[in-house]
């Protein structure tokens, strides 16, 4: 080793630990600097709820925190939480932020945002009417805003929630992992928790598993002769095939004695919702009525996951058409018929999803509809269209094909091919892609106005210059 | 004596401006020019760095071996780099927040690597000060002024504030990437058209002298350059004569 190749190393060594120490100087000083500025943006956030002396560290979430948590603080000396979270309300989210002392109660609640339709009553009172209480006392029934009950009931429940996340209440009823334990013999992997807010009061929870697609239900029905809850377990695959089903808590009979029965739960398996008729079944005897409640029960919950759909489901429905990365742009004030609409991120266009009412039977007929960024539209997939009096799913295609290549205001009954005896339903269903077209954002014309001169001016500068060395040549 | 060391000052401001003439410093010119804010924040951060980075580099210039001076600048001006994230951090948060990941970028921020090879390893320690200083300015005013177009026809506003009679009348697309690169490519035309006549000359040439980067890119060697620089400065001798 000569004096040529170690000098190097040892300049770059002695560079870099003087740079270190440097840094070590300069952390020393600004670390707390740092520390407290950071603080004090969180509590800026946070004033009206969190005491002016805590010092918080934000806990990551899990899958176990309730959906309406949005961020929990964790004070560091164990004085207790701060929580942000957004619960459903009647009309809107309800976003809150609220402060728990280390023994579970409530220090100060404040809503920091919603649209609810609330009139009469004081928010503020029952607000702070929420200080001091811990989970037990969330019962109460005082706690209400008249003429808001379900607003009021949204704030309790998130509060409950909250109370849940830092650990100062159980869940009520079954956990995630109990439920999924009773099937997971039929099917395991990650799931997630994809319950409607507006679920069947029979379906409890539904989780769809990530990679497979398959789901499991958990229903609370009433037994037949003793009104006390039955509850079961359903597993069933992405196309809505049965897999499995267990029976917990199962009450059958007058006498309140628990009878799982193998061929009641086994005559569940391999079937899909249409096929679990009476003919098809097997009941327990005398106790009919039971098992009818509980099959119906799974029905609901299977025919409420086959509605369930992503984002990427419903983009999914026309990637024929268009596709890239897509952001949910559906307005607050959409109409009734417009259920979602994506702008694809690059401008390519837009995608919206639609539900109508068929034409004799009120069930709700859906379908996709793709469009460029002038509005024009690339293509239609109908979902679950029903038409006619009989409810058969019937799709055409001349009336698909005869959207395509049309602004919304060229969808004109001269210019439209409906189908035959259907037509109030196809035009139910015209006027709805209508009123999405409608949806779409428009440029302003400033914006084109602007764009147009820009290039104008690009394109003459550029001839400018090529005409100019044509002349120096 | 004392116009040389001015020259080497104003060098950095106007005809070798690092964005618009040397075409150094693309990436935070257009990412941090859609807020006049933003562009004097990055602009200061730059600066500061790049005179740090140059006052120590002189220093080291006759310790650092050849072999390992990429690497010990690039130590040096990481460095500084994170001292200057650590003080926006502790002291203007609000700009740090804003700055986003262009603060730490400014580590491979050519303009800075680019003076350290060309100027600093060669000069003392006072004219290398010099030449960061202008150099840095001439980035702060570039940014300024693109950002400055930009936040006024593009979103009706200066430095956060909002014009009234501007406001409902703006090109959203300038503060936009498109928009971007097409107020860079005007302000550039126009620094050309308008550039000193030296200035203009030596650009025409397309040869490496010409090249802030020609040791790096290993077109010609250390000695072939110092025989280039040395031609060119008999050349302006002779001119001046």
């Amino acid at each position: 080793m000569t004096k040529k190749n170690i000098m190097p190393v040892v300049v770059l060594t002695v560079i870099c630990v003087a740079v270190a120490l440097l840094l070590a100087l300069v952390n020393s000083f600004t670390d707390d600097v740092i520390e407290e500025a950071q603080q004090e943006a969180i509590r800026e956030s946070l004033q009206s709820v969190m005491p002016s002396d805590w010092v918080v560290e934000e806990v990551t979430l899990d899958e176990n925190t309730p959906k309406s948590v949005t961020k929990i603080y964790k004070e560091k000396n164990g004085l207790g939480y701060t929580v942000t979270l957004s619960a459903q309300g009647y009309a809107s989210k309800i976003a809150m932020a609220l402060s728990i002392d280390a023994d579970g109660k409530v220090i100060k609640a404040e809503i920091t945002s919603e649209q609810e339709t609330h009139g009469q009553g004081g928010f503020d009172e029952f607000m702070s009417g929420l200080g001091g209480k811990d989970y037990d006392a969330l019962g109460d029934s005082s706690l209400k805003v008249s003429h808001a009950t379900l607003t009021s009931n949204a704030i309790k429940n998130g509060i409950r929630d909250a109370l849940v996340a830092t650990g100062f209440a159980e869940e009520e009823g079954r956990s995630r992992e109990e439920i999924l334990g009773y099937v997971s013999e039929y099917v395991s992997g990650e799931f997630e928790d994809v319950t409607p807010p507006d679920a069947p009061s029979v379906v409890q929870k539904i989780y769809r598993e990530k990679s497979s697609g398959a789901f499991v239900a958990y229903v609370l029905t009433v037994g037949q002769y003793v009104p006390i809850e039955s509850e079961g377990v359903a597993a069933f695959d992405s196309d809505g095939k049965i897999l499995g089903v267990k029976l917990i808590n199962w009450v059958v009979g007058g006498d309140g004695a628990a009878n799982p029965t193998d061929s009641f739960v086994e005559s569940f398996k391999d079937k899909y919702a249409a096929g679990l008729t009476d003919e098809n079944m097997v009941f327990v005897t005398d106790v009919t009525r039971s098992c009818k409640n509980f099959r119906d029960a799974i029905k609901l919950a299977m025919e409420t996951a086959a509605s369930i759909k992503t984002d990427s489901d419903i983009i999914g429905f026309v990637s024929e058409y268009i596709n890239g990365e897509f952001e949910d742009i559906t307005p607050p004030d959409a109409p009734s018929t417009l259920k979602k609409l994506y702008c694809e991120k690059s401008g390519k266009g837009y995608v919206a999803y639609v539900m109508t009412l068929g034409q004799y039977v009120p069930i709700e007929s859906e379908g996709v509809v793709a469009f460029d960024s002038d509005g024009k539209i690339l293509g239609v997939k109908l979902i679950n269209w029903v038409v006619g009096g009989a409810g058969a799913a019937n799709s055409t295609d001349n009336f698909v094909s005869s959207f395509n290549g049309k602004t919304a205001e060229e969808l004109t009954d001269e210019n439209m091919v409906f189908v035959t005896d259907v037509t109030r339903s196809c035009k139910n269903f015209r006027d709805a892609v209508v009123a999405a077209g409608e949806a779409i954002p428009k440029a302003p014309v400033a914006r084109i106005v602007g764009i147009t001169v820009l290039a104008i001016s690009f394109i003459a500068v550029v001839a400018f210059i090529i005409v100019k060395r044509r002349k120096t040549v | 004596m004392r116009n040389k060391k001015l020259s080497i000052f104003l060098n950095g401001l106007i005809l070798e401006n690092p964005v618009l003439v040397l075409v150094l410093g693309t990436c935070p010119a257009l990412a941090q020019t859609g807020s006049v804010i933003q562009a004097l924040g990055m602009g200061i951060a730059a600066t500061i760095v790049l005179i740090c980075s140059n006052v120590v580099i002189s220093l080291l210039r006759k310790v650092i071996p050849d072999t390992v001076r990429i690497p010990c600048y690039i130590v040096i001006i990481a460095g500084f780099v994170t001292v200057v994230q650590l003080l926006m951090h502790a002291y203007l948060p609000a700009l740090y927040e804003m700055m986003g990941v262009y603060l730490a970028l400014i580590v491979v921020n050519c303009i800075i690597l680019g003076r350290a090879e060309m100027f600093a390893r060669k000069n003392g320690v006072l004219d290398s000060a010099l030449d960061g200083a202008g150099m840095g300015l001439g980035f702060l005013i570039a940014l300024f002024a693109m950002a400055t177009i930009r936040e006024v026809f593009g979103a009706g506003s200066f430095a956060g504030l909002a014009i009234p009679f501007l406001k409902d009348y703006t090109v959203p697309i300038l503060t936009q990437a498109p928009g971007g690169f097409l107020v860079f490519g005007i302000l550039i035309a126009i620094i050309n058209k308008i550039g000193v006549k030296k200035g203009a000359e030596k650009r025409k040439e397309f040869s490496c002298e010409g090249c802030p980067s020609a040791t790096l890119c290993g077109k010609t060697s250390c000695s072939e350059l110092q025989e280039l620089t040395e031609d060119i400065a008999e050349k302006e001798k002779e001119e001046n004569a």
